[in-house]
């Protein structure tokens, strides 16, 4: 396992932004068998060969593309409205397929009930776009990175130029520690609300209305039980709290480096659902995220291999996996 | 490395049980390597032949030994106050303890106070003689983690535990990735806590016991120090609401119907003042997230191989436990 990176980016646009992230998936084995630039529907392959408009652009009205990891079961589908607003789904078991795809027309899983709304939704004649899969054009750096093996977990994320909490992310998160019944140890997140807290958390100290507060409004997970009762169930990452001097408090981003070494400790980040979701349980533990004890601000980097590393990136009350050099900001 | 179990036992004192415990020890490798029944001293070895009074007792005031790991530095020492409920536990994490007479315990450079029976608070590490059902793990293998919990005849929350909690995923360069905790008494939420979900006991709320879990910080750095932890526990944030997973699922994970625990974290948070950080994760204890009473058992990795202890688990060996 290894992460490639595209990072330390300013697109123009939110297409220029995808279109990165396709050519970036590309790049570590994935393929494209289906697409449309929102003029040629191409049935067996990537059509889409600019970030732009026109023929072969991304920055067209209801231009789509289908993507695919090696191996596996699953499928993803990218659908622009406007640039800053996509229709993004997956499936966890079934080709996108069937339906009628067309020049404007997303196809549609062979089996109906598998189908995942990570953005938007509607129907594939008649689609809804998320409202703020993006920022603003131009006003925000970008980063990507992908596993270029098993099982090809990747993310995506923006923040603002200048710095601020993060304006995007996007990822699809492998997990360890899962049940032994876990047939797709994965959660999927894309955020689809203004800039701030509520995208992947902050350091202040109180976590409510932040990234631990997803219910109902990102992370999803199949809690699919050996017995096949399929669908998605809305999973938050377990916020980790102790009672110091009788008095209850979070300790993310309250301990500082560590005095042993001198490096920054990361907390794992653990999936449940809500304790009164009707599929109750722990989904199993990221190999993306982790929690950040020491108090940084996005963009901002974290040294865990060893000093001066920078293999961590901070964003939010978040911390993702990082290629060693100064992020943008 | 294999866990070694001794469980199901009614000692008939404190005394008892910290006997049991030592010979437990000395069959998976542990030595002693001085002690005193009070009447007699050895500096090399055992004089403590059974959990009575008298000649080669236990159960003699100020009684005492010194039990070495199999490998490496480590001692520990264990000896008995005016009563069989409280002991004074001390480590050395690598000076090892000299001296002492026939009553009266040794001394190391470095060592340091677990539970200070009958001082400062009046800890115990036993409740009322007689009373409780005694189970003891130990790890035959470095790192050497054990536990020995106490629970009521009949059930009820525990009444005892002392624990040598090595870390997985500790922290690099952590000179002694150790936790210690040894408490008991009858109040006991305040041992390891309960699944009600707000009292985790002396675990995650140091205020609750005079001699809550314990460990090096920044060993062999500069000024280090020996002091209280707390352990971590798992909340959510459900529509903005924080809620504690501790016992909170009703029923077993919808993926499998197992029953659920979360890995505790040990954590010097930055109000203890001294080198606050991340310990590591405990490879003992995990928090119990389902509502169920202290000596039930849940399959983890195998069958019945956790036990429920208050708002944790505890490994086990596969069996029914006594209740």
């Amino acid at each position: 396992m290894s992460l490639v990176f595209t990072a330390n980016t300013t697109p123009a646009t939110g297409a220029v932004a995808i279109f990165s992230l396709k050519a970036l998936l590309k790049s570590v084995g994935w393929t494209v068998p289906r697409s449309s630039d929102g003029l040629t529907y191409n049935s067996s392959g990537d059509q889409i060969t600019s970030s732009g408009s026109g023929a072969g652009g991304m920055n067209n009205a209801s231009a789509w593309f289908v993507i695919v990891p090696p191996g596996g079961t699953a499928q993803y589908c990218f659908q622009l409205g406007a640039t800053t607003s996509w229709r993004i789904f997956t499936t966890r078991f079934s080709t996108l397929t069937a339906g009628t795809p067309s020049a404007t027309q997303t196809p549609a899983p062979v089996s109906v009930t598998d189908r995942i709304y990570l953005a938007g939704g509607g129907t594939d004649a008649s689609p809804t776009f998320a409202g703020s899969t993006f920022a603003a054009d131009g006003t925000y750096r970008f980063h990507a990175a992908a596993d270029n093996a098993s099982p090809y977990g990747f993310y995506s994320v923006a923040y603002a130029i200048g710095g601020g909490l993060p304006s995007h992310a996007l990822f699809v998160d492998p997990l360890t520690d899962t049940d032994a019944g876990d047939t797709d140890p994965f959660v999927f997140y894309s955020s689809n609300g203004p800039p701030g807290s509520s995208l992947l958390g902050d350091l202040d100290g109180n976590p409510s209305g932040s990234f631990f507060n997803m219910i109902g409004a990102g992370a999803q997970a199949l809690m699919n039980n050996p017995f096949g009762i399929l669908g998605p169930a809305y999973v938050s990452p377990i916020a980790i709290h102790g009672i110091p001097g009788g008095t209850q408090t979070t300790l993310h981003g309250q301990l500082g480096p560590n005095p042993v070494n001198g490096k920054d400790d990361l907390l794992p980040c653990y999936y449940a659902t809500d304790p009164t979701d009707s599929r109750p349980g722990i989904k199993g533990r990221s190999t993306l995220i982790r929690f950040p004890m020491s108090g940084r601000t996005t963009g901002d980097t974290q040294s865990v291999s060893g000093a001066g590393a920078k293999d961590w990136i901070v964003l939010g009350g978040s911390v993702f996996p990082w290629n060693g050099s100064v992020p943008l900001v | 490395m294999a866990k070694q179990f001794s469980i199901n036992q009614i000692p008939a004192t404190g005394s008892e049980a910290i006997f049991l415990w030592k010979q437990f020890m000395k069959s998976i490798g542990w030595t002693v390597t001085r002690s005193g029944d009070t009447f007699s001293f050895s500096g090399s070895g055992d004089v403590i032949t059974h959990g009575g009074i008298g000649a080669g007792g236990m159960n003699n005031t100020f009684a005492w030994f010194v039990l070495q790991a199999p490998t490496g530095t480590k001692q520990l020492q264990l000896q008995r106050n005016v009563t069989s409920l409280e002991w004074n536990v001390s480590y050395s994490f690598s000076a090892g303890f000299t001296g002492g007479a026939a009553a009266a315990r040794a001394s190391a450079t470095d060592q340091k106070t677990i539970n200070n029976g009958g001082g400062v608070g009046t800890p115990t590490l036993f409740t009322t003689d007689g009373t409780y059902r005694l189970h003891m793990m130990a790890d035959d293998a470095s790192p050497y983690g054990f536990y020995s919990v106490g629970i009521p005849c009949g059930g009820g929350l525990p009444t005892h535990i002392w624990m040598m909690d090595p870390m997985l995923e500790s922290v690099s360069g952590d000179a002694d990735p150790l936790v210690f905790y040894g408490d008991g008494g009858t109040s006991a939420t305040n041992i390891l806590g309960a699944y009600n979900a707000v009292a985790y006991g002396p675990l995650g709320n140091n205020t609750l016991s005079s001699v809550p879990p314990q460990a090096w910080r920044n060993k062999g750095g500069g000024s280090e120090t020996f002091g209280p932890i707390t352990g971590a526990f798992p909340f959510a944030y459900p529509f903005g609401t924080r809620t504690s997973l501790a016992g909170a699922y009703a029923h077993g994970n919808h993926l499998s119907g197992k029953r659920m625990t979360f890995p505790l974290f040990w954590c010097v948070p930055t109000s203890f003042g001294t080198y606050p950080g991340f310990k590591g994760t405990s490879s003992l204890l995990r928090v119990l997230l389902n509502p169920l009473a202290t000596g039930s058992t849940l399959d983890f990795s195998s069958s019945k191989d956790r036990i429920v202890v208050g708002a944790c688990t505890l490994p086990w060996n596969g069996t029914d436990p006594r209740v």
